[in-house]
């Protein structure tokens, strides 16, 4: 008997688990997608450990340093109100990283559910939810932001809810899309099969068919989701002080960039370096998931 | 093709209405006391009281919503602004003109730098060109675009003082740098997809049909290739719309430029809620025109979706 | 032998592919001869590296991951293989063009059908944009495709005649070398039976001579004059029709044979060949069909096996065929 397996040959489930391992074995050795990993962990790590591992607290005011240049007490200076902007920067990547994450998920939970639902059901249902996806999606989804953050108003509760509605429709096309894909196959077979198991059937093929566009989508969607938390922070929505959010520090430090150039370049490197990582991060996922992609 | 233009025509009335039903609803839970904004602090618990019943503020939804959508799709009203008591509609129009130019100009930046720059990635793929502008590329659509757009300020315009820090006063000046911090991510994204989709179709049969045909390289990329890889970045190019139009908004703010998005802003600083909602209203309106256009230059460009609406000649 | 007008002469064809460190053997020394006038065809699995064998002819291999290492392709005197760019797209098309196994997707969706025709002949015929349109509106009556139809998009056309579209752009030039890749495979056995002999039909009249790939054995006793088994990139067995259907001898050759059902007999299951093809970035030892071979011994285990000629121009390359055919006379 041949020694060699020939993967055309092998049964689907010992296909996918093979899948799996071989998506991970190539995200390990796509060396961007790992840097992008590994920063993005230790900033997590940072912003976890900040209150510990800050220098100064990010609140403590100090009317001596005010707008003090970068120094070796302070390695990226300090605000208008004397206080240190690595310590702030620090602080604030909890609540960019939470007002990514929290957004992205919440609008990945109800795109799911939602998309779910309207494959499984069909019909009027699909119809009705899908028309008014296609009005969500009408508005552009930074303008949709500023409405919502405007009428409810600043603050990382409201902001978390006017951020996700926006990612909400393209959840749900994308587990739409899988769930038509595999309907139409599984139907052959749902016609000798009952109908209870038809639903199993579904969940069961489903998560394997739809789970890696939508790990790509949530990896690259927190990025975005923290450069539109940061814009909506700039205009004065989203989340203000005294909370030190990134783009509320750039909003801040606006009106005095001639002179104080250093109270806006550093948090936006720092906005800069997350989303980039998350996006590098997600470039290699995708391209592990879809070897086409990648010759 | 009539036929298709007509149906997606009529198919914007409804999404016109639903985005209008989206944002009334939307304000309708904004805080806040419209007659209040409306007469100033000043105002006694009688005033106010009369106000909201002229207003109308003490009847249903459903009645507010009726009245709400008559009034902006009929009358063309879209309220009066909190702050200076004027036409909410004739503030918008008076500015729009600063928004469209620098969103177009920016369109024209997406599609006639990154369209190119993602055809030279595919073609050299996986040699130094590719990697290095992809790197670019990934790192453009990573940078906020208000925070690239003041390191442009302080570099261009402070320290180099070569073009001016804000307002419209400087002709086709002004707009430079404020097109080039909004399109920055629009022309990355862009270049990335063209590669992509360049890449997907390289790789097709009909490609390798085009070779053993005889064909120059040059003739398969550019008759066969690309017009192939291009379709699928229509509707990118429509959605990069979008986000210039959102993204107006901020860059307006940074570079004073008198445009909708300042309007905007300002008015989010003031609670000044019609003027917002009304902004976001007309760009989200000019949007779903534009992504009509993109379906609308989608049937033209590609025959297939041409033939789903010619009816006799598209069958098998 | 010696009278022999030989059109292609293919000698030592290697080719391999590089995918993520690995390197597939897809091709493996392969060499055979095509006359003037005549078919060969090349028959074996899928993966066998038959299609292979046929673009590295043309060279429109991907050359990334694709490489060919060694190899000479003669073709009226001149190596393919060595030629410059230039000189192999006056080529292609020309005096030598293909047809491709899945007629779905080989031609540009977006380009109308007729223009696809007249585009290789206004490349290699020299003649003007109208003339070009006139002779591919003729081509496409010749496969049986009313000319008006010139001006539809492949979408608007069935499978077969898609197939059949293809075949006119691929003889649009009167090509003196036709490679022919599982042309019938994609399509309803009733149009296969349509569009092989249209091929046939073309064939004859143009006096093309033919490299057909298949794994039909029923096509190749159409269409073919020769025939060559391959198997794991090598040519296993090779011979005319007669000498290939009549006497089969590699027992590879033999099981494909064995595994055809037969109308005349009763037979309650199929008798496949036992086993899977091997992975072509790992092949065995010694003879390449060892693992699946009822006959293998551990000789077949050790070296790679040479090609013999067994009588009138019939290889084989299997080093027990004495003693196989010795055990057969003992079974009966």
């Amino acid at each position: 008997m041949s020694t060699a397996v020939n993967d055309t040959h092998v049964g689907v489930r010992t296909r996918r688990q093979g899948q799996l391992g071989q998506v991970m074995h190539r995200l390990r050795k796509n060396k961007v997608a790992m840097l992008g990993l590994v920063i993005m962990l230790l900033l997590i790590a940072m912003a976890l450990l900040s209150p510990w591992i800050a220098p100064y607290n990010y609140a403590k005011t100090s009317k001596a340093d005010r707008y003090a240049s970068p120094s070796w007490q302070h390695l990226f200076g300090c605000d208008a109100m004397g206080r240190d902007i690595l310590s702030r920067i620090m602080y604030g990547a909890r609540a960019s990283l939470w007002l990514g994450l929290m957004s992205t998920l919440v609008a990945t939970v109800i795109g799911v559910l939602l998309g779910s639902l309207v494959g499984y059901y069909g019909g009027r249902v699909d119809n009705i939810v899908m028309r008014i996806l296609d009005i969500i999606q009408a508005i552009p989804g930074m303008l949709l932001s500023i409405a919502i953050s405007a009428a409810l108003g600043s603050g990382i509760g409201n902001t978390i809810l006017a951020l996700s509605i926006g990612g909400v429709p393209m959840t749900v096309r994308l587990l739409r899309g899988s769930i038509l894909t595999v309907r139409k196959q599984e139907y052959i077979e749902a016609a000798e099969k009952i109908n209870c198991s038809k639903w199993r059937v579904i969940t069961a093929h489903i998560l394997p068919n739809s789970i890696a566009p939508v790990i790509v989508s949530v990896t690259m969607g927190i990025g975005n989701t923290i450069l539109q938390a940061a814009s909506l922070s700039y205009i004065g929505l989203g989340v203000q002080p005294p909370t030190p959010e990134w783009g509320a520090m750039l909003s801040e430090g606006k009106s005095m960039i001639t002179k104080y150039p250093h109270l806006c370049i550093f948090p936006g490197l720092a906005i800069m370096l997350v989303v980039l990582c998350l996006n590098m991060l997600g470039d290699g996922l995708r391209d592990a998931m879809d070897p086409k992609l990648k010759n | 093709m009539i036929r298709y233009i007509g149906k997606r025509l009529l198919w914007m009335i409804p999404v016109m209405l639903g985005i209008a039903v989206l944002i009334f609803s939307i304000m309708y839970i904004c805080p806040g006391d419209p007659a209040q904004s409306l007469l100033g602090p000043s105002a006694s618990a009688v005033e106010l009281a009369a106000k909201r019943e002229e207003m109308g503020l003490n009847d249903p939804y459903i009645v507010r919503l009726g009245r709400y959508l008559y009034q902006t799709f009929i009358r063309l009203d879209l309220g009066t602004s909190y702050k200076f008591g004027t036409s909410v509609f004739a503030g918008l129009m008076e500015r729009m003109q600063y928004t469209l130019v620098i969103a177009l100009l920016c369109m024209c930046l997406q599609v006639f730098v990154g369209t190119p720059l993602g055809i030279m990635a595919a073609t050299h793929h996986n040699g130094l060109w590719d990697r290095i502008s992809m790197f670019l590329a990934l790192v453009g659509v990573s940078i906020p675009a208000f925070w690239l757009a003041l390191m442009l300020v302080l570099i261009f315009a402070v320290n180099l003082g070569w073009l001016p820090t804000s307002g419209v006063a400087n002709g086709i000046a002004s707009f430079i740098l404020p097109c080039i911090a909004n399109s920055f991510a629009g022309i990355a994204s862009q270049a990335r997809h063209t590669r992509s989709s360049m890449l997907e179709v390289i790789r097709s049969d009909y490609i390798v049909t085009a070779k053993a045909k005889g064909l120059s390289q040059k003739t398969v990329l550019f008759k066969h290739a690309l017009p192939n890889a291009l379709i699928p970045i229509i509707t990118i190019v429509g959605n990069g719309m979008g986000m210039m139009l959102g993204g107006t908004v901020i860059i307006e703010n940074v570079f004073a430029i008198p445009g909708v998005g300042r309007y905007m802003t300002d008015a989010i600083n003031s609670r000044d809620y019609p003027v917002v909602m009304g902004g976001v209203l007309v760009l989200g309106l000019i949007f779903s025109l534009i992504m009509l256009l993109v379906d609308i230059v989608y049937a033209f460009v590609d025959p297939r979706i041409k033939a789903q609406y010619e009816g006799r000649k598209g069958k098998k | 032998m010696g009278n022999k007008d030989v059109l292609l002469s293919v000698k030592n064809l290697t080719v391999e592919y590089t995918s993520e460190g690995e390197v597939i053997h897809a091709v493996n020394n392969v060499s055979f001869e095509l006359e003037k006038g005549k078919t060969i065809g090349l028959v074996g699995e899928t993966g066998a590296g038959k299609t292979s064998i046929a673009r590295a002819i043309l060279r429109i291999l991907p050359e990334p991951p694709a490489r060919v290492p060694n190899g000479e392709v003669v073709f009226e005197g001149k190596d393919l293989l060595k030629i410059r760019e230039e000189d192999m797209q006056k080529i292609r098309g020309k005096e030598i063009s293909m047809i491709f196994q899945d007629p779905m997707t080989a031609l540009n969706p977006i380009m109308r059908v007729g223009e696809q025709i007249a585009e290789v002949i206004k490349l290699h015929e020299h003649c003007s944009k109208q003339e070009s349109i006139e002779k591919a509106k003729k081509m496409l009556e010749m496969v049986g495709i009313p000319g008006e139809r010139f001006y539809e998009y492949p979408h608007q056309f069935s499978g077969g005649m898609k197939q059949r579209v293809v075949i006119a752009m691929a003889l649009a030039c009167s090509p003196t070398l036709l490679l022919a890749d599982e042309p019938t495979t994609a399509l309803d056995v009733t149009i296969q039976a349509q569009v092989l002999d249209m091929i046939n039909d073309l064939k004859q009249k143009l006096n093309t001579s033919m490299i057909m790939i298949t794994h039909d054995l029923g096509i190749v006793a159409e269409v073919c004059d020769t025939v060559a088994v391959i198997y794991a990139g090598e040519i296993m067995e090779y011979g005319t029709k007669e000498q290939i259907f009549h006497n089969p001898q590699y027992p590879y050759t033999i099981g494909l044979f064995g595994s055809l059902p037969d109308l005349n007999s009763d037979v309650e299951r199929l008798s496949p060949i036992e086993g899977l093809p091997p992975n072509p970035a790992d092949l065995p030892r010694g003879c390449a069909f060892h693992p699946r071979c009822p006959y293998a011994t551990e000789e077949c285990q050790k070296e790679h096996i040479e090609l013999k000629d067994i009588g009138e121009g019939h290889l084989c390359r299997c080093c027990r065929l004495q003693e196989i055919a010795a055990q057969k006379a003992k079974e009966v």
